[in-house]
C-alpha cells in the first residue's frame, strides 16, 4: 500500500468512529422501541392500565387532543382509569414509520387507526391519525415511553 | 496489502480517540438557547404571515404532523400549508419552549402557542391553544432547523 493510500486509511478511520456491534446494537434498539410500542397498543384494546403506566417513564408527558399535557405517572393512571370507564377500546393498530435513536433518546413517529365504543351514548368512534413519541433509555436497557402525542388526520366535521 | 507500521500505529490512535467525550454543560445550554431561537423566528414568521421565512426553518425532508389532515413531507407542502393557513388569519401568537432537549445532532422541543389568530375573511378573533413536539436537526453549519413536527389542540 503507498503512502497515498495509507493516508487516506487514516482519514476513513477517523471519519468512522462506529463502534464495532453499532449496527447490532441500533437494531436492537429499533426491535426493543417496537416491542414497546405494540406492547402499548396491546394493553390499550385490553384497557390494562398497570401494563400501560409500566410502559412509561416516571416523568411521562403524555400530549393528547382536546387535552392540555398529562404529567407524571400517577395523573396519567387517573387520566387512562377515567377514559377506561366511559370507553371501551374496540380495536387499535400502529404502524411505526420511522425509529430515530440518539443515544439513550429516541423518537419515533408512525400512525395510528382505533375504533372506539363510547359506552356513555353507546355509539362508536373511529378514528385515524398520527403520532410521535421519545421514549428514553433505562438504566436495565429497556425503553420507556416518556414523551406521546398524537393528532387525529381526519378533517374537522363541518359544522 | 501490507501496512506500514505507523499506519497501525495511528489508527489505533484514532480508534482510542474515537471513544465518546460529552458535550459540556456550556455545549447543552448553547445548543438549546439556539433551538429556543429558531422556536423564536417559527413565532416571528407566523406573525408575520412570512411563508418563505416559515418554510426556510424546516429541514430538507422534514416532516409536519398538523392536526385534522396527513402527514407532509416535502418543502412545497409546507409551503402550501402556509400559504392557505397564513391566508386565512393574521396571527399574534406567541411559542414557548416548556422544554428542550439536546442529544448530539438532534434536540426535541415542546411547546406551548398561545395568543390568538384574526380570521381573514370576517375578522372574528379566535384563541389559540395548543401545544408542539419538534425534533431539531442540527446543520453542517451549526444551525438548528426543523425536522418533525406535530401539534394539537388543548380544548375541543
Amino acid at each position: 500500500m503507498n503512502r497515498a493510500a495509507q493516508a487516506l486509511l487514516i482519514v476513513v478511520t477517523a471519519g468512522a468512529c462506529v463502534s464495532q456491534d453499532g449496527a447490532g446494537r441500533a437494531s436492537a434498539d429499533v426491535a426493543a422501541i417496537a416491542a414497546v410500542r405494540q406492547a402499548y397498543v396491546d394493553a390499550t384494546v385490553a384497557g390494562d392500565v398497570p401494563t400501560l403506566i409500566g410502559l412509561m417513564t416516571s416523568d411521562v408527558v403524555l400530549l393528547p387532543p382536546a387535552e392540555r399535557a398529562v404529567t407524571g405517572l400517577e395523573t396519567a393512571r387517573a387520566r387512562f382509569l377515567w377514559i377506561y370507564d366511559a370507553v371501551t377500546v374496540l380495536s387499535d393498530t400502529a404502524t411505526i414509520e420511522e425509529t430515530l435513536v440518539i443515544g439513550d433518546w429516541a423518537y419515533i413517529r408512525g400512525s395510528y387507526a382505533r375504533r372506539i365504543q363510547d359506552d356513555m351514548v353507546d355509539s362508536i368512534i373511529e378514528d385515524a391519525g398520527k403520532f410521535s413519541s421519545m421514549l428514553r433509555r433505562q438504566d436495565d436497557g429497556s425503553w420507556k415511553i416518556a414523551r406521546d402525542m398524537w393528532n387525529t388526520s381526519r378533517p374537522p366535521a363541518v359544522q | 496489502m501490507r501496512i506500514a507500521p505507523f499506519t497501525v500505529a495511528a489508527a489505533l490512535i484514532v480508534g482510542l480517540s474515537c471513544a465518546p467525550t460529552g458535550p459540556s454543560t456550556a455545549d447543552i445550554a448553547a445548543d438549546s438557547s439556539a433551538v429556543a431561537a429558531v422556536i423564536g423566528k417559527l413565532q416571528a414568521a407566523n406573525n408575520a404571515g412570512d411563508v418563505e421565512a416559515w418554510v426556510a426553518l424546516f429541514d430538507d425532508g422534514a416532516v409536519y404532523m398538523p392536526p385534522g389532515s396527513p402527514a407532509v413531507a416535502t418543502r412545497e407542502s409546507l409551503r402550501q400549508i402556509a400559504i392557505a393557513g397564513f391566508g386565512q388569519a393574521q396571527a399574534n401568537v406567541t411559542l414557548t419552549p416548556v422544554e428542550i432537549t439536546i442529544a448530539g445532532d438532534w434536540a426535541f422541543a415542546r411547546v406551548a402557542v398561545g395568543g390568538d389568530v384574526t380570521l381573514t375573511a370576517d375578522g372574528r378573533n379566535l384563541r389559540i391553544d395548543m401545544k408542539e413536539i419538534a425534533i431539531f436537526h442540527r446543520q453542517s453549519d451549526g444551525g438548528w432547523r426543523v425536522a418533525r413536527l406535530i401539534n394539537n389542540r388543548n380544548t375541543e
